[in-house]
Formats: C-alpha cells, structure tokens, sequence
C-alpha cells in the first residue's frame, strides 16, 4: 500500500510554520526491531541523521542505552516550509536479561540504522538433551 | 517451593525489554498515534509515510527525507508539473531470524510521498544524495522564481 496523497507546499511568507514545542533538545525513542538467532539478540534501531561518531551505546548495570543527535536532519538556512521530523536526536534504553555476554557486544551503524548485537551465553544457546 | 500460576501477560515482556516497560509501551501507542510518518487513514495497515521536511533557500528548494535502511538503488524520484515524488521500497531481510522477532517496529515494504513545490524548478539541475538514512533532493529554482532586486531610479 502506497500513499499517494499530494502535499502541496506553500511559501514560508503566506503560512508560517509552527515549530513542535521544545524541539531544540527533544530526544525520542528511535524505532526497534529486536529478533532472535541461535547465538544472539540483534537490536536495529532507526537512527536517520546520526552520525557514527557521535552515537553512545553504553552497558551499564543490565541497561543497554543508545543515544545520538540527529546532525544530518539539521535545516540549511532557509525558510522552512514544511517539516514532519521530530525531535533532535535519539535516545532509548533497554534492560537486559540474565545469559548476555557483556563482554561480547557488537554494533555496526549503516545507512542510518543502528545493529547491535548482543551474543548469548553459553547456557542460553540451543543444545541437545540426551535421554538416559 | 511454591507453585507460581502462569501469567500469560508475562509473556509479553520480551527478552532484551524497554527499561519502562509496559509504561513505555503505553506511551508509544499514543505516540504511534499521532505520529507523521503514518498515514491517519489506515492506522491498522500501518503504511508507511517517511517523514520530509522541505525548506526554501534564496536559490533552491532542498527536501530531506527520513529512509533508514533504504538502499539507494530502491528508491525513485521524479519531478512533474512541480510535483516531486519519491518512491521506493524497503526489503525486510529474513534471513538469520530464525529464531524469530521479539519487536518489530521500523517499516517495511513499499512508500510514496508527492510535494508539489510553490514555483517551479530547473528540471536539469536537481540532484539527489543519499547519506545516514537520509535522502536530501536540491532542487534549484528556475530563474523567474529566485528572488529579484531591481534598481529603481527615482526622478
């Protein structure tokens, strides 16, 4: 299903545009995906604008934080004349469960999507039960 | 050891969880609902509206539009009448997922969005650049519509 409706944009001078309120510093929760393999949790977090460098991805006491500033979705100088974005940045926590390994996190940023990859632990990974 | 009755609500609260939890959840659904990236019509469906924002500058029109994990190749974009469409599509990659989804919130499939610009643009000069999830089109202005400052000689 496509959306076909036409927005018809207006100049900046007939109809200003109204800013959401505390734009400036409003971080939201950028949109998750989080699925299972055999080995490990993946988190992907859509993160359009970050810029690799100034995302922070921190494990802390059980809590994985991710957060970024939206740098690429910054306006030019111009008059703006419509604008959807919200926010000027990213920012969500997750809690983790027991059977992670700490030690063993990866994250890849790419086309403005954020992996991470949480391995499990030994005792967490599929294995076989003999019967006696 | 007691014996615990099986709580199926638990079973909601998946693995690696939101520290809010069903608080947050709560709050999500609300937010979800107003979002702009939604198209107000099927809320159900939940088509896929990439968020723009479009700004005049002296001598161009420039539209930046939100398209995380899209590929370059995936997406179109064409100016008509004024009109600029973009459209493209976003392929959900199954595999490795064989041990199947815990949250799916970003968006698949396919989108379209149309903007139909104040005044019309060089069709020869518009050019498109895809970088961090973000697709930004600079349209320049056709002559007649850039700004003018004309010199008027008082008598």
């Amino acid at each position: 299903m496509t959306n076909n409706k036409e927005i018809a944009v207006t100049h900046g001078s007939s109809e200003p545009v109204t800013r959401p309120e505390g734009r400036e510093d409003q971080y939201l929760p950028p949109l998750a995906d989080i699925y299972e393999t055999q080995d490990a949790y993946v988190i992907m977090l859509d993160m359009p604008g970050a810029q690799k460098e100034s995302i922070r991805v921190r494990l802390e006491r059980g809590n994985l934080t991710v957060s970024a500033p939206a740098i690429g979705r910054a306006h030019q100088p111009g008059t703006v004349l419509h604008e959807e974005t919200r926010g000027t940045g990213f920012s969500r926590a997750f809690s983790l469960g027991e059977g992670i390994d700490l030690k063993n996190v990866d994250a890849h940023f790419q086309d403005g999507v954020l992996t991470i990859k949480l391995f499990k632990n030994e005792e967490l990974k599929p294995h076989e039960i003999s019967i006696r | 050891m007691a014996i615990v009755r099986w709580n199926p609500g638990r079973e909601l609260v998946n693995f690696p969880t939101d520290i809010l939890g069903m608080q947050r959840e709560i709050n999500r659904m609300f937010d979800d609902f107003f979002r702009t990236d939604r198209d107000e019509s099927s809320l159900l469906a939940r088509d896929w509206k990439p968020a723009a924002d479009i700004v005049e500058e002296d001598e161009a029109y420039v539209a930046k539009v939100e398209l995380p994990g899209v590929k370059k190749d995936d997406v179109k974009i064409t100016m008509q009448d004024n009109v600029l469409t973009i459209r493209g599509e976003k392929k959900e990659e199954k595999k490795g997922k064989e041990g199947g989804a815990h949250r799916v919130e970003r968006y698949y499939g396919s989108f379209q969005r149309s903007f139909s610009l104040p005044s019309s643009v060089k069709s020869n000069g518009i050019e498109a650049e895809y970088k961090e999830g973000i697709l930004t089109i600079t349209m320049p202005k056709a002559e007649e519509a850039r700004p003018k400052q004309i010199e008027v000689r008082v008598k």
